[in-house]
């Protein structure tokens, strides 16, 4: 673990995904819709670019017939097979218990910055106010 | 004429009985489609499209006297009932279930109703251990619940018939008031092999028509995959809960082939069946089993064995024989001889008295 920095807000807007490489893993990080959510770019089937896949919204039906449209944004489809994870957690939509790929924390926080101190100059010499 | 062997008892899912000819329906029909039957010379019911190539389709020695195989219950007794102390058989009577390739409606639906009554007349109120299947049409779903509802409280028919080949996949919502009326009725649905390539019917196989007859038997099992899967992913059985399909001689090793594709598949292609709250391999041993005849008999017993193991075959066979049909399978011949006392035992009887909600004699028939 460790923290890693991805890119700037305005870089990533609402619908946009990113895939950087950290400690040698390929990872994906999207904006849904302001929330940001980090996946391993790398399908627990055989292997494919998960975070090149599609995202879209997950289909449920109590019976037979009824088609529920839940949670868009949040699923991503292995571009190989279509395998379906939820981006928030990295569970595989069927089998979740036993089938995932690693999910990520993400956090948006000020650029990491030194400490500054006003500065004045008087008679040509330089003060610093701390 | 008992044959010796040792056998836990027997269950024979699918006995044919046969109509002497067209007229031994005319008592049950009514008198507008006797008078249609004579005017246009309709003489049979559509036929499967080939010729049968062994001994045109039946056993030689099952034809009684001046008669046609499957008419003579005394000759059915004597060659199976008694022969192999069947405790209850269950009757498919022959030709019925083509019925549904006649393209009048109306008529294929009297003549279903006149095969029913004949079957319950003729043969199980005749014999204790004869138990039957009501043939419906399923041209006109609205026929065949209204018939289903007439004789399906009868206390001997445990199942409906339908031919495996169709003019559509049977999981589709087309028929799904035949699947409420028989949950509610609890008769089982019992798909029997034939009927693809018949009259009104598609081709028999997706590539078109094969040559022979060895091609279209052979080829049969692609009608029974299609509708397994069309039940599993149409999510009859989320709809259905209580409801219980027979395969019946439509082979069963196919079965892993199948189920392993279609997980596969559920995997990526989900989305599609989105009611389905169970990989669709696990609706199988609760929703079907698969009657045994004719029996799949590879050169090493043990390539079978293993089959079997792999598919659970111990809880989803239900042994047939067939007869009167020169394929036939002979109950003591037939099982590998590998298999266990106990799962020749749930095979030969036990799962067909558990599916078909039978007590295990022929005077105690339970409630359904």
């Amino acid at each position: 673990m460790g923290k890693h920095p991805v890119c700037r807000v305005s870089e990533l807007p609402p619908g946009s995904r990113k895939i950087l490489e950290v400690s040698g893993r390929s990872i994906g990080v999207f904006n849904v819709g302001g929330r940001f959510c980090a996946i391993r770019n790398r399908c627990p089937h055989q292997g494919g670019p998960l975070c090149l896949g599609r995202v879209s919204g997950l289909v449920l039906a109590e019976v037979p017939g009824e088609h529920r449209y839940f949670d868009e944004g949040f699923i991503l489809r292995c571009p190989w097979h279509g395998w379906e994870f939820d981006i928030r957690t990295g569970q595989a939509v069927v089998d979740p218990h036993k089938t995932r790929v690693r999910a990520y924390k993400v956090s948006v926080e000020p650029p990491p910055r030194a400490e500054t101190y006003p500065v004045s100059v008087e008679d040509q010499m330089i003060y610093v106010h701390i | 004429m008992v044959k010796a062997g040792r056998r836990p008892g027997l269950v024979d899912c699918d006995v044919h009985p046969n109509i002497g000819s067209i007229k031994d329906l005319y008592p049950y029909l009514p008198r507008r489609w006797v008078d249609y039957i004579e005017e246009t010379g309709f003489s049979q019911i559509p036929q499967n499209p080939y010729p049968k190539g062994a001994n045109r389709g039946i056993r030689l020695d099952a034809v009684p006297a001046g008669g046609v195989a499957g008419s003579d219950l005394g000759l059915m007794r004597a060659q199976l009932l008694d022969a192999y102390q069947v405790e209850f058989a269950i009757l498919n009577p022959e030709h019925s279930y083509r019925l549904n390739f006649l393209p009048n409606a109306d008529f294929a639906a009297a003549l279903a109703s006149a095969f029913n009554d004949w079957l319950i007349v003729q043969w199980l109120e005749k014999d204790e251990r004869l138990l039957g299947s009501a043939v419906v049409t399923t041209q006109d779903p609205e026929q065949a619940v209204k018939e289903l509802k007439r004789v399906g409280t009868h206390p001997k028919i445990v199942q409906v018939l339908l031919p495996a080949g169709a003019q559509r996949p049977y999981g589709q919502r087309y028929y799904w008031p035949i699947y409420r009326a028989a949950e509610e009725l609890g008769l089982v649905i019992g798909i029997h092999f034939g009927g693809t390539g018949v009259s009104t019917g598609h081709p028999p196989t997706p590539v078109g028509w094969p040559s022979f007859y060895i091609e279209w038997h052979t080829l049969m099992t692609q009608a029974f995959q299609a509708h397994l899967v069309s039940f599993i992913c149409e999510g009859v059985f989320e709809q259905f809960k209580g409801l219980k399909v027979t395969l019946i001689e439509g082979g069963f090793s196919w079965l892993l082939h199948v189920i392993w594709r279609l997980d596969k598949n559920f995997r990526s292609l989900r989305s599609e069946v989105p009611w389905l709250k169970r990989f669709p391999s696990e609706y199988v041993p609760e929703h079907f089993r698969f009657t045994t005849q004719p029996m799949e008999e590879p050169e090493k017993e043990a390539d079978l064995l293993g089959v079997m193991r792999m598919m659970g075959a111990e809880q989803l066979l239900m042994f047939a024989s067939d007869y009167p049909h020169w394929d036939f399978d002979d109950p003591v011949y037939a099982l590998p001889r590998g298999l266990s006392e106990g799962a020749r035992a749930k095979i030969l009887r036990e799962n067909a008295l558990s599916w078909y909600g039978l007590n295990g004699q022929a005077s105690g028939l339970s409630g359904k």
